[in-house]
C-alpha cells in the first residue's frame, strides 16, 4: 500500500532546522508527527527507557545548538550503499550504551528529518520486532529522497526543504 | 502529486514539554558528552590522526571507539586518563585552575609554577644573568610534565568536590542526603580508587551547582583574560628584549641599557 508522507517542520535551532514526517492514511487523517508519536510514547517518569530518552531529547537540543555533524550520528550500513550525491545519510540518534533508536535523515549540516524509533531487541534492526518497521520506512524515505534531491523535486535552501514536500511512497 | 512551495508551521507538539521534564542532571551529562567528542574529534583533526589510528593506540577494535565516542557513552575517568595520556592531550580539567588564577591563590601545581617563573624572571633581571633563561625555562617545563604526570584525574576531581564542599559549607552527609544515598556510599564516590564516571560527575555538579570537570577549549578563553598570563607575557617580552643586548658588545649599547 502506498503510503502518503508529508514533510513538515519540528523544530528549529540557531544551526539546525529539524523536520518530521506525517504519515496521512484514510483510516485516520488525524495522526501526529512520527517523532511526537515516539515522544508520546516514551515520555512517562515511570517508563524504564525514561533516561535514555531524556538523554535523547537533550541530544537533539544539542545538535541543534551544535550543527548536525556526522559525528554526533551514527550510520546505518544500508544507508552507506546509498548513492551519496548530495549527502543523503540514513542515520540513528541512540544514546550510547542503550538499545533506543530514533531514525532521521541527515540531509547535511542543518537539516535533519527526524523520524521514528523504539528499542530495538534484537541484533539486526529488521528482524525486531520493535524497530524493523521505523527502520524500514527509514530507509525507504531516505532512498526516496535522495532520488527527489537528484531530479530537483526537493531543494535545499540553507536551512530550508523547499519543492515538493508531500509524496507517496 | 501537490507541488507545495511554502514553509510549514512549527508541528512539534511535545517536544519542549518532554524536553523540561528531563532531570537536571541528564542536561549537564548529556552537554559533558558533546563537549568530550568534540574535544576529541578536535586532538584528533589537530593531531592528524583518526579513529582507526586512535583504536590501534588503544589497541581496540575501531568499533570500540566509535561507541567510546558515541553520544551519551558514560566514559570512566579511567578511560580518559587512558585517552589523555594516547593523545597527549587534556580532554576533561577541572575548573580549579581558572578559580586559582582568579585569586591569585597559591594552591595549584602550575600556577606555583607560574609564580615561581615569574620569580625567577625578576630574580634574573635584577641580577641581569639573562643567558640562563633559557635552561630554567627548561627545567621548569620538565618539573611541569613530571607533575602532570603525578597527579591523577580522580584526585583532581576529589579535590575539587571537597573545594565545592567546603565554599558551600556542606558536608558529606549533606550531599548524600541531596543524592538519596547512604553516608558510606558517599565516601566510597570520594574514595581514592573509585572510578568515577561521567553521569555521576554530572549528578554531583547538578547537586552542588557548580562545574568539576569542564573540557580546557573554555579554560585557555578564560586564560587569557587572566592578569598573570598578561604579566608573564610582558615579562617574557622585556627579556627578549634583554637579551639581544648582551651580544652586543660595544660600550654605546651597554650605557643605554643601565
Amino acid at each position: 500500500m502506498n503510503l502518503f508522507v508529508i514533510i513538515e517542520e519540528f523544530l528549529e535551532f540557531e544551526h539546525v532546522k529539524f523536520y518530521t514526517v506525517k504519515i496521512e492514511d484514510e483510516e485516520n487523517e488525524e495522526r501526529e508527527s512520527e517523532t511526537d508519536e515516539f515522544i508520546s510514547r516514551f515520555d512517562n517518569e515511570e517508563n524504564e527507557h525514561f533516561e535514555e530518552f531524556s538523554i535523547l531529547l537533550n541530544s537533539i537540543e544539542n545538535i541543534g545548538k551544535r550543527g548536525a555533524l556526522p559525528k554526533y550520528f551514527r550510520f546505518e550500513n544500508d544507508a552507506e550503499a546509498l548513492p551519496p550525491p548530495r549527502g543523503t545519510n540514513l542515520g540513528i540518534i541512540i544514546p550510547s550504551d542503550t538499545e533506543l533508536r530514533l531514525y532521521c535523515i541527515r540531509l547535511n549540516a542543518e537539516i535533519v528529518i527526524l523520524l521514528n524509533g523504539g528499542v530495538k531487541t534484537e541484533n539486526k534492526a529488521q528482524d525486531c520486532p520493535n524497530v524493523s518497521r521505523y527502520f524500514r520506512f527509514a530507509n525507504s524515505l531516505s532512498k526516496k529522497i535522495t532520488q527527489m534531491i537528484i531530479t530537483k523535486d526537493i531543494t535545499i535552501k540553507k536551512k530550508e526543504l523547499l519543492g515538493e514536500l508531500e509524496f507517496y511512497l | 502529486m501537490n507541488f507545495i512551495y511554502k514553509k510549514y508551521k512549527m508541528a512539534s507538539k511535545y517536544f519542549k514539554k518532554a524536553l523540561n521534564k528531563s532531570p537536571k542532571y541528564i542536561k549537564k551529562f548529556t552537554s559533558k558528552s558533546f563537549d568530550v567528542i568534540d574535544r576529541i574529534h578536535e586532538i584528533l583533526e589537530f593531531k592528524n590522526l583518526n579513529q582507526k589510528k586512535l583504536a590501534q593506540l588503544l589497541g581496540k577494535e575501531e568499533s570500540e571507539i566509535s561507541k567510546l565516542l558515541g553520544v551519551g557513552h558514560n566514559l570512566t575517568l579511567k578511560t580518559i586518563d587512558k585517552l589523555e595520556a594516547v593523545l597527549d592531550a587534556d580532554i576533561l580539567i577541572t575548573p580549579k585552575k581558572i578559580k586559582v588564577v582568579r585569586q591569585n591563590s597559591l594552591w595549584s601545581s602550575s600556577i606555583k609554577i607560574r609564580i615561581k617563573k615569574i620569580y625567577i624572571y625578576k630574580k634574573l633581571q635584577s641580577k641581569d644573568s639573562r643567558c640562563k633563561i633559557p635552561k630554567i625555562k627548561k627545567s621548569l617545563n620538565n618539573k611541569r610534565n613530571k607533575i602532570r604526570n603525578f597527579t591523577s584525574k580522580s584526585s583532581d576531581v576529589r579535590d575539587r568536590i571537597h573545594e565545592i564542599l567546603e565554599f558551600k559549607n556542606l558536608s558529606q552527609k549533606d550531599l548524600a542526603q541531596f543524592l538519596g544515598k547512604e553516608e558510606s556510599e558517599i565516601s566510597k564516590l570520594l574514595g581514592v580508587e573509585h572510578n568515577l564516571t561521567l553521569k555521576t560527575i554530572s549528578k554531583l555538579e547538578a547537586v552542588l551547582d557548580a562545574n568539576i570537570l569542564i573540557t580546557p577549549k573554555k579554560l585557555k578563553v578564560q586564560r587569557k583574560e587572566t592578569n598573570i598570563d598578561k604579566e608573564l607575557q610582558s615579562k617574557e617580552s622585556r627579556c627578549k628584549v634583554r637579551k639581544i643586548i648582551p651580544l652586543n658588545n660595544s660600550r654605546s649599547n651597554r650605557r643605554s641599557f643601565k
